[in-house]
């Protein structure tokens, strides 16, 4: 017990409870009717048992072979989905549970470090525990895993039913064409789905996806044909009050960066020169400079 | 972050003279004003390179 941090005593031992069976009070969630870890354990023994395939394995009529398949498949995927609910309602206990303050996120990372997984898993999670106490500072943690962990879910719930409707849509083909290996190699993806490092990836992804789409939105009005428009030359007015030659107002040219920096329509705006925003012969723009035009009550 | 480099066409000598000096209160490396062979001025203002993993039309834009 000797330099174990209390913090983490209270996460293992909430989340322990949390976590088992999903059988404690859960609040927001309806109790679940059925025996969760009867129900789960029944499945185990069925579905995930060594022989649990002998049977489709030696089965040679096709039909018969793609019935054992879908059961097999089907009982895997309740598992799954148990599981999953499982620590969708833990992770949303221990947001609910601990909003009043504390080291929330770190507690959660470091509690489901030493439950569950890999010891590669474990070491993760426990680095990331570490790394959310060391990085963020004055900003709330309870706040940062309150604004995080519906993203988080989220993105699971989105990349399980995707996989999920892959599967559905397989299990309609032959077992010849699906066969149960493959069928498996989809259960796992769709096991690693309900996981927080593969919805902390997808939404990285999206993330990066999204910049690189709002760079390409800078990069396709780098060259631009000067407009005369009557949006550029209303903006221009109000950015040289005292005419096009004198200058320009730097308290409008602030209000209009600080709205292009803001603007959600056209995230690419905070990219852009406002020289260029302003004056660039671009349907899109010209549509942004509308909106920026009626936004900041320019006449 | 503004980066790369940005060009503006088809303008008199006074509107790029004015152009010139919207861009300079935005701390380009450089602001450029050259007459074209059709009579009028282009604009050009140059940031920072942009990261490698942001953009590549600015770079080609300069390479050219």
């Amino acid at each position: 017990m000797k330099n174990f941090p209390i913090s983490r005593l209270v996460g293992l031992a909430w989340l322990a409870t949390a976590l088992a069976g999903c059988s404690g009070v859960i609040s927001g969630y309806p109790k679940d009717p059925a025996d969760t870890d009867a129900v789960l354990s029944g499945l185990q023994s069925r579905y995930f048992a060594t022989t649990s395939t002998d049977a489709y394995d030696k089965e040679t009529d096709a039909t018969k072979r793609k019935q054992l398949r879908d059961e097999l498949v089907g009982g895997r995927i309740r598992a799954y989905d148990i599981e999953f609910s499982c620590l969708e309602r833990s992770l949303y206990e221990t947001g609910n549970a601990l909003s009043t303050g504390g080291d929330l996120a770190a507690l959660v990372l470091n509690g489901v470090a030493a439950t569950t997984g890999s010891a590669e898993t474990k070491s993760a999670l426990a680095a990331a525990a570490t790394g959310i106490l060391g990085a963020q500072g004055a900003i709330s943690k309870d706040l940062f895993y309150q604004r995080t962990l519906p993203a988080l879910l989220a993105q699971m719930h989105a990349d399980r039913d995707n996989i999920k409707a892959n599967i559905f849509q397989s299990l309609q083909l032959s077992d010849a064409d699906y066969p149960l290996w493959k069928a498996e190699s989809d259960l796992y993806g769709l096991n690693d789905a309900g996981s927080i490092w593969v919805a902390i990836n997808g939404l990285t992804t999206q993330a990066t996806n999204a910049a690189a789409g709002a760079q390409a939105d800078v990069d396709a009005v780098r060259k631009v044909q000067y407009s005369n428009a009557e949006t550029s030359e209303r903006l221009s007015r109000w950015l040289h009050p005292k005419g096009e030659n004198a200058g320009a107002d730097q308290t409008n040219v602030d209000k209009l960066t600080q709205w292009m920096t803001k603007d959600t329509t056209d995230p690419a705006l905070g990219g852009i020169p406002w020289p260029q925003f302003v004056r660039g012969d671009v349907a899109r723009l010209e549509a942004d400079r509308a909106r920026a035009i009626k936004d900041l009550n320019i006449p | 972050m503004i980066c790369g480099t940005f060009t503006m066409t088809g303008m008199t000598s006074d509107e790029a003279d004015a152009e010139v000096a919207d861009f300079k209160t935005t701390n380009p490396i450089s602001v450029t004003k050259k007459q074209e062979a059709d009579g009028t001025y282009t604009v050009t203002a140059i940031y920072p390179d942009c990261a490698a993993n942001t953009s590549h039309v600015a770079q080609a834009a300069k390479a050219g």
